[in-house]
């Protein structure tokens, strides 16, 4: 059913989004291994390092996000994050059962549409909830001490229970998306195109 | 050689020494108080033999015509205070774990700032009472006897092994000056029965301190002297007691009129937030200086006392007192003594920690205590979380089992010195005649039965502050296992975690893995199949 006259190459990650996405992986994965370290759960580049680092590459990732969330409204993107229940069906169908079939993705992945239902809704989630309660509980956790002088909030521990909870959730993601990365045509094609921003899409209109 | 010198320093203590002297010795007081503009060598009203120590105080109160009665007025001289409505102090109804109550007991009188308070007839209001040399001997030879309530030595006395001189009086009273560090400490180190014995932060060590001991003290920087802290007006001097907290405030004192002879806290010089990182600035709210600054208690060569166990007191080995010796952290002290009980030493021991403003609820001798409730905290300091004036601070919990009245659950106290026939322990090794003895001279009553009660007495850690590289890494309260443990009405990042949270975060990420895992597996073995399939039925069809 496949054949070579109806795919070509586009670009579906344009070279800002490619930039944020890594450079977002980066401080994310910077961010859980000093939060975790702060946490208690180990020793690494040791606690006052940790939080220092934890501290600044918390201010970065949220100017970042601040531009993130610019580009995506500013360029029509945010169309690719609404949600949509038409079709998580037949994904879920397709992760549960059809992959292990050898059946095709039931997604065609296009510049306008690169996210398949599934993904718009954990993506939705992910940027526009799970990172603004984390940046902002994690502003909440930098300014507590001026908080509490100010009579705001006299104890840090839910801002603590809020910031842990949701690094294990992105945690759980970070875990889940490698590997989810590997659902394109071949095991690399995902990541390639994440990292060239190109990828070869099939062009036939019909099912 | 240290160790046995250490042995017979707390050995000779309460003997009735105040150890560490002397050897070496001090030119004249003017050289030394550069800022005296007095060389009382050259009073002649000190060129006299005196044969009596209350002559000398009456000789300097010929110029000094109100130092008597300023002293009068001082804790130095009245040893107890009224708080809410009870007098509470070493001289009235105080208790502690040590030597318990020093009323009644002659020797500890050494230690008082007068001469001769043996008993209650002690004439407070008489000013030649009064013992200036104590604070202001400048030839480090003056000691008070425990013997005679704290006159100085009139005659070559024999201590045990060590042979003490008699006292020169004419030679003390013209070296007279500032009190220095050796004035101060031949008390204050030497509490509870030998140096070392009582603070944790205060042993003869603060004499001349490394500057890895003490950053202030030490003379290979600020040199301070005790009173650069403990601010001294008309014979008043800055330090905490019972009614009286340890430091006004958390601010700088900034030169202001109305802190003079106010305690002093490490803010009055260093502000509130002396850090150059927010991150450290931040804990000053709720940390005291101390608690990260003074990472270890005794960390000088001498041992601090832990615990003192009064209920193993009184064997005899044929009918004789004996000691026993133990190496506690790399020195040797007692472990045993008849007269005494069992102790436990330490050098270099990590503090504990617990809320306080500069206050300690002290117990008293009329304190009904709960037996169940055992350990008895003594004075425990106050404060919480939610207390804004209160600060984590460090403290040497001394750990005590002590006689109390079974039937009035009271702390009782203990007649220790005396001749045979005065019941004192120290000579008859009887538990109900010392403890009547020490029920009648402290007016308090006794049933007769009695019992010991573990007790717990706070003594807040400030001194021997180190040097800022020394101080306590964040992990040690930032961890699972934190120094703060215990102290448990806030949530602490690196030690607490919400137990939901940490259910949530397991089954999130490792149910994650594995599910991956799982379908990765999953996904691998039907790929291998339907690749082998679609080999047996080559040829049909092709990639």
């Amino acid at each position: 059913m496949s054949n070579t006259t109806g795919s070509k190459i586009v670009v579906i990650f344009k070279r800002f989004e490619r930039f944020w996405h890594w450079a977002q992986a980066l401080m994310i994965l910077i961010l859980l291994l000093t939060g975790l370290e702060m946490h208690g759960l180990f020793q690494l580049f040791g606690f006052a390092s940790a939080v220092q680092t934890h501290n600044i590459t918390g201010f970065v990732w949220s100017g970042l996000l601040v531009l993130i969330y610019t580009w995506i409204l500013t360029t029509g993107e945010w169309q690719q994050y609404f949600p949509t229940l038409k079709g998580v069906e037949g994904t879920l169908r397709f992760y549960l059962w059809g992959v292990f079939k050898g059946e095709k993705h039931p997604h065609h992945m296009t510049p306008e549409d690169k996210f398949n239902p599934l993904q718009r809704l954990g993506y939705v989630f992910i940027l526009f909830v799970l990172l603004i309660v984390q940046v902002i509980s994690g502003f909440a956790f930098y300014f507590f001490a001026d908080l509490r002088a100010a009579g705001i909030i006299g104890h840090v521990d839910l801002i603590a229970i809020v910031h842990t909870l949701n690094a294990y959730a992105l945690l759980s993601f970070v875990v889940i998306h490698l590997y989810m990365i590997t659902f394109g045509e071949k095991l690399t094609t995902h990541i390639k195109a994440m990292l060239t921003g190109k990828e070869e899409i099939n062009t036939d209109k019909a099912e | 050689m240290k160790y046995k010198l250490v042995t017979i320093l707390i050995l000779s203590s309460w003997l009735g020494l105040p150890p560490l002297a002397s050897a070496e010795k001090n030119q004249n007081s003017v050289t030394k108080n550069a800022n005296m503009t007095a060389d009382h060598a050259k009073f002649e009203i000190l060129d006299q033999d005196f044969d009596y120590a209350p002559d000398v105080t009456e000789a300097c109160l010929e110029c000094h015509t109100e130092a008597a009665k300023q002293v009068h007025q001082t804790f130095h001289w009245k040893w107890a205070e009224k708080v809410d409505g009870v007098m509470v102090g070493k001289g009235q109804n105080g208790f502690n774990n040590y030597c318990v109550s020093a009323r009644g007991n002659a020797s500890c009188m050494q230690c008082h700032a007068g001469y001769g308070w043996r008993n209650d007839d002690f004439d407070h209001a008489a000013e030649e009472n009064v013992d200036c040399l104590v604070c202001h001997d400048g030839t480090g030879t003056y000691k008070k006897s425990a013997a005679t309530s704290g006159h100085p030595y009139y005659e070559d006395t024999q201590l045990g092994e060590f042979l003490q001189p008699a006292v020169d009086l004419k030679a003390v009273a013209k070296s007279v000056g500032e009190p220095q560090r050796e004035n101060c400490l031949s008390c204050h180190a030497n509490g509870g029965g030998g140096n070392g014995v009582k603070h944790g932060d205060t042993d003869m060590s603060l004499v001349d301190p490394v500057h890895s001991l003490d950053v202030h003290m030490s003379p290979e920087k600020l040199n301070f002297s005790c009173q650069t802290c403990h601010k001294t007006s008309g014979h008043e001097i800055a330090g905490r007691y019972n009614g009286k907290t340890s430091f006004i405030d958390h601010e700088k004192d900034m030169g202001r009129i109305e802190r003079d002879g106010k305690n002093v806290s490490c803010e009055s010089c260093h502000g509130a937030t002396p850090h150059e990182i927010r991150e450290i600035d931040n804990h000053t709210a709720k940390v005291a200086c101390t608690s990260c600054h003074i990472p270890e208690m005794a960390r000088g060569p001498y041992l601090t006392k832990l615990s003192w166990d009064w209920s193993t007191a009184t064997q005899l080995k044929d009918g004789k007192p004996f000691t026993e010796e133990k190496i506690f952290d790399g020195v040797e002290a007692h472990s045993y003594m008849s007269n005494k009980g069992d102790f436990t030493w330490g050098r270099n021991v990590t503090p504990q920690y617990r809320w306080y403003k500069g206050e300690l609820k002290q117990k008293t001798l009329q304190t009904v205590i709960d037996p169940d409730a055992a350990p008895i905290d003594i004075n425990p300091p106050t404060g919480d979380y939610n207390d804004p004036d209160a600060r984590i601070w460090p403290f040497k919990v001394h750990k005590g089992k002590q006689p109390y009245d079974t039937q009035h659950n009271r702390i009782l106290p203990i007649k220790l010195y005396g001749k045979q026939g005065t019941g004192a322990l120290w000579s008859e090794f009887d538990w109900p005649k010392a403890l009547t003895a020490g029920a009648e001279s402290n007016e308090v009553a006794f049933s007769g039965k009695f019992d010991f009660i573990e007790t717990n007495g706070f003594w807040p850690i400030k001194h021997m502050v180190a040097p800022a590289e020394d101080a306590v890494k964040c992990v040690a309260c930032h961890s699972r296992d934190s120094r703060l443990t215990g102290l448990n009405d806030f949530y602490l990042i690196g030690r607490d975690s919400n137990t939901w949270v940490e259910v949530f975060g397991f089954l999130a990420v490792f149910g994650g893995l594995s599910g991956v895992i799982g379908h990765g597996a999953l996904r691998y073995i039907s790929t291998h199949r339907r690749k082998n399939q679609q080999t047996y039925s080559q040829g049909e069809n092709h990639e």
